[in-house]
Protein backbone atom coordinates (compact mmCIF):
# COMPACT_ATOMS: atom_id res chain seq x y z
CA UNK A 1 0.00 0.00 0.00
CA UNK A 2 1.56 3.45 -0.70
CA UNK A 3 2.06 6.55 1.44
CA UNK A 4 -1.40 7.93 -0.31
CA UNK A 5 -3.13 5.08 0.06
CA UNK A 6 -2.12 4.77 4.06
CA UNK A 7 -2.29 8.41 4.71
CA UNK A 8 -5.97 8.27 3.38
CA UNK A 9 -7.46 5.07 5.59
CA UNK A 10 -5.85 6.64 7.92
CA UNK A 11 -7.33 10.27 7.57
CA UNK A 12 -10.61 8.17 7.47
CA UNK A 13 -10.53 6.16 10.42
CA UNK A 14 -10.05 9.33 12.38
CA UNK A 15 -13.01 10.92 10.76
CA UNK A 16 -14.92 7.48 11.33
CA UNK A 17 -14.24 8.02 15.21
CA UNK A 18 -14.54 11.80 15.39
CA UNK A 19 -18.66 11.28 14.54
CA UNK A 20 -18.41 8.48 17.23
CA UNK A 21 -17.58 10.85 19.67
CA UNK A 22 -19.72 13.18 18.72
CA UNK A 23 -22.47 10.56 18.67
CA UNK A 24 -21.73 9.70 22.17
CA UNK A 25 -21.83 13.43 22.95
CA UNK A 26 -25.18 13.68 22.10
CA UNK A 27 -26.30 10.29 23.55
CA UNK A 28 -25.23 11.89 27.14
CA UNK A 29 -26.32 15.23 26.78
CA UNK A 30 -29.95 14.24 25.93
CA UNK A 31 -30.25 11.57 28.55
CA UNK A 32 -28.98 14.27 31.10
CA UNK A 33 -31.63 16.33 30.96
CA UNK A 34 -33.60 13.73 32.90
CA UNK A 35 -31.47 14.51 35.58
CA UNK A 36 -31.24 17.86 34.99
CA UNK A 37 -35.19 18.17 34.90
CA UNK A 38 -35.86 15.95 38.07
CA UNK A 39 -33.24 17.55 39.96
CA UNK A 40 -34.91 20.89 40.36
CA UNK A 41 -38.32 19.47 42.58
CA UNK A 42 -35.97 17.76 44.98
CA UNK A 43 -34.32 19.35 48.58
CA UNK A 44 -32.83 22.00 49.20
CA UNK A 45 -33.73 23.47 45.42
CA UNK A 46 -37.03 22.92 46.14
CA UNK A 47 -37.31 24.76 48.97
CA UNK A 48 -34.65 27.35 48.30
CA UNK A 49 -36.64 28.34 45.34
CA UNK A 50 -39.77 28.56 47.42
CA UNK A 51 -37.93 30.44 50.44
CA UNK A 52 -36.30 33.06 47.63
CA UNK A 53 -39.59 33.47 46.08
CA UNK A 54 -41.23 34.96 49.23
CA UNK A 55 -38.99 37.96 49.24
CA UNK A 56 -37.40 38.40 45.67
CA UNK A 57 -40.18 37.18 43.00
CA UNK A 58 -40.43 34.01 41.54
CA UNK A 59 -37.88 35.01 38.34
CA UNK A 60 -34.91 35.92 40.69
CA UNK A 61 -35.81 32.93 42.76
CA UNK A 62 -35.66 30.32 39.61
CA UNK A 63 -31.97 32.35 38.54
CA UNK A 64 -30.72 31.58 42.24
CA UNK A 65 -31.42 28.50 42.32
CA UNK A 66 -30.09 27.39 38.88
CA UNK A 67 -26.84 29.27 39.90
CA UNK A 68 -26.45 26.67 42.87
CA UNK A 69 -27.85 23.53 41.22
CA UNK A 70 -25.20 24.70 38.11
CA UNK A 71 -22.45 24.58 40.41
CA UNK A 72 -23.35 21.59 41.98
CA UNK A 73 -23.24 19.81 38.37
CA UNK A 74 -20.03 21.30 37.93
CA UNK A 75 -18.71 20.00 40.70
CA UNK A 76 -20.10 16.35 39.98
CA UNK A 77 -18.85 16.46 36.15
CA UNK A 78 -15.60 17.08 37.82
CA UNK A 79 -15.37 14.24 39.87
CA UNK A 80 -16.78 12.30 36.63
CA UNK A 81 -14.22 13.59 34.83
CA UNK A 82 -11.58 12.72 37.57
CA UNK A 83 -13.13 8.77 37.36
CA UNK A 84 -12.48 9.61 33.52
CA UNK A 85 -8.67 10.23 33.78
CA UNK A 86 -7.72 8.18 36.04
CA UNK A 87 -9.04 4.80 33.99
CA UNK A 88 -7.34 6.21 31.17
CA UNK A 89 -4.53 7.02 32.93
CA UNK A 90 -4.15 10.76 32.09
CA UNK A 91 -3.34 12.34 35.55
CA UNK A 92 0.29 12.87 34.56
CA UNK A 93 -1.15 14.78 30.86
CA UNK A 94 -3.54 16.71 33.52
CA UNK A 95 -0.84 18.35 35.71
CA UNK A 96 1.44 18.83 32.38
CA UNK A 97 -1.19 20.90 30.96
CA UNK A 98 -2.44 22.68 34.07
CA UNK A 99 0.96 23.63 34.43
CA UNK A 100 1.55 25.58 31.02
CA UNK A 101 -1.04 28.14 31.54
CA UNK A 102 -0.27 30.51 28.20
CA UNK A 103 -0.14 28.04 25.62
CA UNK A 104 -3.01 25.43 26.51
CA UNK A 105 -4.68 25.61 30.01
CA UNK A 106 -5.90 29.71 29.45
CA UNK A 107 -7.98 28.63 26.44
CA UNK A 108 -9.74 26.13 28.47
CA UNK A 109 -10.13 28.53 31.39
CA UNK A 110 -11.34 31.04 28.81
CA UNK A 111 -13.88 28.39 27.54
CA UNK A 112 -15.16 28.07 31.17
CA UNK A 113 -16.33 31.57 31.48
CA UNK A 114 -18.84 30.76 27.81
CA UNK A 115 -19.35 27.61 28.94
CA UNK A 116 -20.45 27.85 32.51
CA UNK A 117 -22.20 31.23 33.33
CA UNK A 118 -23.30 31.59 30.10
CA UNK A 119 -24.76 28.20 28.68
CA UNK A 120 -25.15 25.51 31.35
CA UNK A 121 -26.84 28.49 34.00
CA UNK A 122 -28.99 29.79 30.36
CA UNK A 123 -29.78 25.65 29.89
CA UNK A 124 -30.91 25.76 33.71
CA UNK A 125 -32.76 29.16 33.05
CA UNK A 126 -34.81 27.92 30.33
CA UNK A 127 -35.67 24.39 31.85
CA UNK A 128 -36.88 26.19 34.87
CA UNK A 129 -39.20 28.64 33.59
CA UNK A 130 -40.44 26.69 30.25
CA UNK A 131 -39.26 23.07 30.53
CA UNK A 132 -36.88 20.18 29.87
CA UNK A 133 -37.87 19.80 26.08
CA UNK A 134 -37.60 23.52 24.82
CA UNK A 135 -34.17 23.70 27.00
CA UNK A 136 -33.11 20.67 24.73
CA UNK A 137 -34.26 21.89 21.38
CA UNK A 138 -32.88 25.82 22.50
CA UNK A 139 -29.75 25.44 22.46
CA UNK A 140 -29.80 23.72 18.75
CA UNK A 141 -28.29 26.92 17.13
CA UNK A 142 -24.70 26.97 18.95
CA UNK A 143 -23.00 24.94 16.16
CA UNK A 144 -23.56 28.47 13.65
CA UNK A 145 -22.15 30.65 16.47
CA UNK A 146 -19.57 27.89 16.50
CA UNK A 147 -18.77 27.53 13.47
CA UNK A 148 -18.96 30.81 11.82
CA UNK A 149 -16.24 32.10 14.64
CA UNK A 150 -13.77 28.86 14.02
CA UNK A 151 -14.07 30.36 10.24
CA UNK A 152 -13.36 33.61 10.91
CA UNK A 153 -10.95 33.08 14.29
CA UNK A 154 -8.09 30.58 13.02
CA UNK A 155 -9.76 29.93 9.64
CA UNK A 156 -11.67 25.93 9.81
CA UNK A 157 -13.18 25.47 6.56
CA UNK A 158 -16.69 25.52 6.24
CA UNK A 159 -17.72 23.83 2.96
CA UNK A 160 -20.93 24.36 1.19
CA UNK A 161 -22.61 21.42 2.96
CA UNK A 162 -21.53 22.62 5.79
CA UNK A 163 -22.96 25.92 4.93
CA UNK A 164 -26.24 24.28 4.00
CA UNK A 165 -26.54 22.06 7.01
CA UNK A 166 -26.23 25.34 8.95
CA UNK A 167 -28.75 27.10 7.46
CA UNK A 168 -31.13 23.92 7.73
CA UNK A 169 -30.51 24.81 11.75
CA UNK A 170 -31.13 28.08 11.76
CA UNK A 171 -34.50 27.03 9.90
CA UNK A 172 -34.94 24.69 12.63
CA UNK A 173 -34.13 27.61 15.57
CA UNK A 174 -36.77 29.95 14.29
CA UNK A 175 -39.42 27.04 13.94
CA UNK A 176 -38.75 26.46 17.77
CA UNK A 177 -38.65 30.17 19.36
CA UNK A 178 -41.11 30.97 17.02
CA UNK A 179 -43.54 28.57 17.59
CA UNK A 180 -43.66 28.34 21.44
CA UNK A 181 -43.48 32.34 21.73
CA UNK A 182 -46.69 32.55 19.44
CA UNK A 183 -48.53 30.41 21.55
CA UNK A 184 -47.25 32.14 24.81
CA UNK A 185 -48.13 35.36 23.23
CA UNK A 186 -51.51 34.84 22.34
CA UNK A 187 -51.95 33.17 26.00
CA UNK A 188 -50.68 36.54 27.54
CA UNK A 189 -48.13 34.56 29.52
CA UNK A 190 -44.45 34.85 28.00
CA UNK A 191 -41.68 33.90 30.44
CA UNK A 192 -38.54 36.22 28.43
CA UNK A 193 -35.86 34.93 31.00
CA UNK A 194 -36.81 31.44 29.95
CA UNK A 195 -35.98 32.20 25.87
CA UNK A 196 -33.32 34.27 26.95
CA UNK A 197 -31.51 31.34 28.90
CA UNK A 198 -32.14 29.33 25.73
CA UNK A 199 -30.23 32.10 23.41
CA UNK A 200 -27.44 32.05 26.70
CA UNK A 201 -27.08 28.31 25.87
CA UNK A 202 -26.96 28.88 22.10
CA UNK A 203 -24.20 31.64 22.13
CA UNK A 204 -22.44 30.16 25.32
CA UNK A 205 -21.51 26.59 23.89
CA UNK A 206 -20.97 27.81 20.59
CA UNK A 207 -18.33 30.61 21.73
CA UNK A 208 -17.02 27.88 23.88
CA UNK A 209 -16.50 24.94 21.24
CA UNK A 210 -14.10 27.59 19.04
CA UNK A 211 -12.32 28.69 21.82
CA UNK A 212 -11.70 25.09 22.81
CA UNK A 213 -10.77 24.40 19.15
CA UNK A 214 -8.03 26.66 19.39
CA UNK A 215 -6.33 25.07 22.87
CA UNK A 216 -6.92 21.66 21.51
CA UNK A 217 -4.76 22.40 18.93
CA UNK A 218 -1.83 22.10 21.30
CA UNK A 219 -3.71 20.29 24.34
CA UNK A 220 -4.79 16.89 24.82
CA UNK A 221 -8.66 16.55 25.49
CA UNK A 222 -9.66 14.72 28.04
CA UNK A 223 -6.86 16.86 30.05
CA UNK A 224 -8.30 20.35 28.36
CA UNK A 225 -11.45 19.37 29.46
CA UNK A 226 -11.16 18.38 32.64
CA UNK A 227 -9.08 22.13 33.09
CA UNK A 228 -12.54 23.79 31.40
CA UNK A 229 -14.53 22.79 34.18
CA UNK A 230 -11.81 23.09 37.19
CA UNK A 231 -11.90 26.52 35.64
CA UNK A 232 -15.98 26.53 35.82
CA UNK A 233 -16.01 25.35 39.27
CA UNK A 234 -13.86 28.17 40.37
CA UNK A 235 -16.03 30.61 38.65
CA UNK A 236 -19.11 29.13 40.41
CA UNK A 237 -17.59 28.52 44.10
CA UNK A 238 -14.86 30.89 44.36
CA UNK A 239 -16.67 33.78 42.92
CA UNK A 240 -20.39 33.37 41.73
CA UNK A 241 -22.05 31.53 45.17
CA UNK A 242 -19.91 33.92 47.41
CA UNK A 243 -21.24 37.09 45.46
CA UNK A 244 -24.79 36.02 45.88
CA UNK A 245 -24.62 34.66 49.69
CA UNK A 246 -23.18 38.27 50.60
CA UNK A 247 -25.88 39.84 48.47
CA UNK A 248 -28.01 38.20 51.24
CA UNK A 249 -29.32 34.97 49.24
CA UNK A 250 -28.85 32.02 51.47
CA UNK A 251 -26.38 30.01 49.31
CA UNK A 252 -24.74 27.99 51.97
CA UNK A 253 -26.85 27.03 53.90
CA UNK A 254 -29.24 25.78 51.20
CA UNK A 255 -25.76 24.11 50.10
CA UNK A 256 -25.26 22.47 52.94
CA UNK A 257 -28.46 21.05 53.14
CA UNK A 258 -27.93 19.30 49.62
CA UNK A 259 -26.15 16.31 51.09
CA UNK A 260 -29.47 14.61 51.05
CA UNK A 261 -29.11 10.58 49.63
CA UNK A 262 -31.54 10.76 47.06
CA UNK A 263 -30.54 14.53 45.83
CA UNK A 264 -26.43 13.53 46.03
CA UNK A 265 -27.80 10.52 43.98
CA UNK A 266 -29.18 12.76 40.88
CA UNK A 267 -26.23 14.91 40.93
CA UNK A 268 -23.66 12.10 40.97
CA UNK A 269 -25.86 10.82 37.32
CA UNK A 270 -25.90 14.25 36.18
CA UNK A 271 -21.93 14.47 36.59
CA UNK A 272 -21.54 11.48 34.41
CA UNK A 273 -23.37 12.44 31.51
CA UNK A 274 -22.69 15.89 31.19
CA UNK A 275 -19.02 15.08 32.09
CA UNK A 276 -18.75 12.19 29.54
CA UNK A 277 -20.66 14.49 26.99
CA UNK A 278 -18.50 17.31 26.97
CA UNK A 279 -15.22 14.91 27.53
CA UNK A 280 -16.91 13.00 24.06
CA UNK A 281 -17.68 16.54 22.43
CA UNK A 282 -14.23 17.77 22.76
CA UNK A 283 -12.09 14.68 21.60
CA UNK A 284 -14.71 15.17 18.27
CA UNK A 285 -13.07 18.71 17.60
CA UNK A 286 -9.53 17.61 16.37
CA UNK A 287 -11.22 14.96 14.40
CA UNK A 288 -13.88 16.33 12.58
CA UNK A 289 -13.20 20.02 13.26
CA UNK A 290 -15.42 22.35 15.52
CA UNK A 291 -18.39 23.17 13.07
CA UNK A 292 -19.27 19.20 12.26
CA UNK A 293 -18.91 18.08 15.90
CA UNK A 294 -21.11 20.67 17.33
CA UNK A 295 -23.27 19.84 14.24
CA UNK A 296 -23.68 16.21 14.93
CA UNK A 297 -23.51 16.98 19.04
CA UNK A 298 -26.40 19.14 18.21
CA UNK A 299 -28.26 15.22 17.78
CA UNK A 300 -29.07 15.70 21.21
CA UNK A 301 -32.42 17.06 20.45
CA UNK A 302 -33.42 14.07 18.68
CA UNK A 303 -32.32 12.29 22.01
CA UNK A 304 -33.39 14.71 24.77
CA UNK A 305 -37.13 14.37 23.00
CA UNK A 306 -36.57 10.89 23.01
CA UNK A 307 -35.27 10.00 26.75
CA UNK A 308 -37.55 12.63 28.39
CA UNK A 309 -40.97 11.08 25.91
CA UNK A 310 -40.00 6.82 26.94
CA UNK A 311 -39.01 8.27 30.48
CA UNK A 312 -41.26 11.03 31.99
CA UNK A 313 -43.73 10.16 29.31
CA UNK A 314 -44.44 13.18 28.18
CA UNK A 315 -44.74 14.23 24.29
CA UNK A 316 -42.85 18.05 23.07
CA UNK A 317 -45.41 20.64 21.19
CA UNK A 318 -45.56 20.20 17.33
CA UNK A 319 -43.64 23.35 16.89
CA UNK A 320 -40.44 22.26 18.97
CA UNK A 321 -40.69 18.65 17.08
CA UNK A 322 -40.37 20.31 13.37
CA UNK A 323 -37.65 22.53 14.46
CA UNK A 324 -35.53 19.73 16.41
CA UNK A 325 -36.50 17.66 12.73
CA UNK A 326 -35.16 20.78 10.89
CA UNK A 327 -32.08 20.63 13.49
CA UNK A 328 -31.52 17.28 12.88
CA UNK A 329 -31.45 17.25 9.33
CA UNK A 330 -29.24 20.05 9.03
CA UNK A 331 -26.93 17.71 10.96
CA UNK A 332 -27.28 14.93 8.37
CA UNK A 333 -26.78 16.76 6.18
CA UNK A 334 -23.13 17.65 7.46
CA UNK A 335 -22.78 13.89 8.72
CA UNK A 336 -23.16 12.63 4.99
CA UNK A 337 -20.21 14.70 3.50
CA UNK A 338 -17.76 13.31 1.22
CA UNK A 339 -14.69 12.07 3.62
CA UNK A 340 -11.84 14.29 1.40
CA UNK A 341 -13.72 17.42 2.22
CA UNK A 342 -12.08 16.61 5.79
CA UNK A 343 -8.88 15.69 4.91
CA UNK A 344 -7.53 19.23 5.92
CA UNK A 345 -10.27 21.29 8.25
CA UNK A 346 -8.53 24.23 7.95
CA UNK A 347 -7.81 26.52 5.36
CA UNK A 348 -4.82 26.61 3.68
CA UNK B 1 -32.03 17.83 55.10
CA UNK B 2 -34.37 14.82 54.20
CA UNK B 3 -37.12 14.66 51.31
CA UNK B 4 -40.14 16.21 52.03
CA UNK B 5 -43.30 14.00 50.93
CA UNK B 6 -44.53 17.20 48.42
CA UNK B 7 -40.52 16.69 46.98
CA UNK B 8 -41.12 12.99 46.69
CA UNK B 9 -44.54 12.84 45.21
CA UNK B 10 -43.12 15.65 42.46
CA UNK B 11 -40.28 13.53 42.08
CA UNK B 12 -42.40 10.45 41.78
CA UNK B 13 -44.47 12.33 39.04
CA UNK B 14 -42.29 12.28 36.52
CA UNK B 15 -41.96 8.72 36.23
CA UNK B 16 -45.35 7.71 36.72
CA UNK B 17 -46.74 8.49 33.09
CA UNK B 18 -43.19 6.44 31.76
CA UNK B 19 -44.14 3.66 28.96
CA UNK B 20 -40.85 2.09 30.57
CA UNK B 21 -41.39 -0.11 34.06
CA UNK B 22 -39.18 0.80 36.62
CA UNK B 23 -38.67 3.59 34.77
CA UNK B 24 -36.99 5.40 38.14
CA UNK B 25 -34.30 2.66 38.00
CA UNK B 26 -33.77 1.90 34.74
CA UNK B 27 -32.76 5.43 33.62
CA UNK B 28 -29.68 5.10 36.18
CA UNK B 29 -29.13 1.35 34.76
CA UNK B 30 -28.94 2.83 31.29
CA UNK B 31 -26.63 5.80 32.28
CA UNK B 32 -24.02 2.98 33.72
CA UNK B 33 -23.99 0.95 30.91
CA UNK B 34 -23.72 3.71 28.33
CA UNK B 35 -20.76 4.94 30.61
CA UNK B 36 -19.02 1.78 30.93
CA UNK B 37 -19.24 1.79 26.99
CA UNK B 38 -17.83 5.00 26.19
CA UNK B 39 -14.78 4.39 28.73
CA UNK B 40 -14.05 1.19 27.04
CA UNK B 41 -14.30 2.93 23.60
CA UNK B 42 -12.11 5.88 24.98
CA UNK B 43 -9.47 3.14 26.34
CA UNK B 44 -9.16 1.50 22.68
CA UNK B 45 -9.06 5.21 21.41
CA UNK B 46 -6.28 6.08 23.44
CA UNK B 47 -4.27 2.62 22.54
CA UNK B 48 -4.71 3.36 18.66
CA UNK B 49 -4.31 6.90 18.72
Amino acid sequence: MDLKALKKQESKRKISKGYMWAFFCAIFWGIWYLPGTVVWVLNPFDEMSSAIAKTSGDGISLVVTAVLITAFNALAVMLALMIWNGVLGKYGELIRTLKEFHPCSKWFFLASIFGGPMAILGSFIAMGFIGGAFSAVAGLLYPVVGSILAYYWYGEKISKRAAIGIAVIVLGGISIYGGGLLNELSSGNVPWIGYLGGLMAAAGWGIEGAIAGKGLDIAEPDAGLTLRFLGENIIWWIIIVPVLALVGFPMYSFALKAFEPLTLLILIFAGITFGFCYVTWYKSFPLIGVGRGQGIGNLYGLCAIIFIFLFFGTAPDWTIIIGGALCIAGSFIMFTEDASELETLRGE
Amino acid sequence: MTQTAAALAAYNAYWAKSFIPEANILWMVLILILAIVALWQARIFVSKF
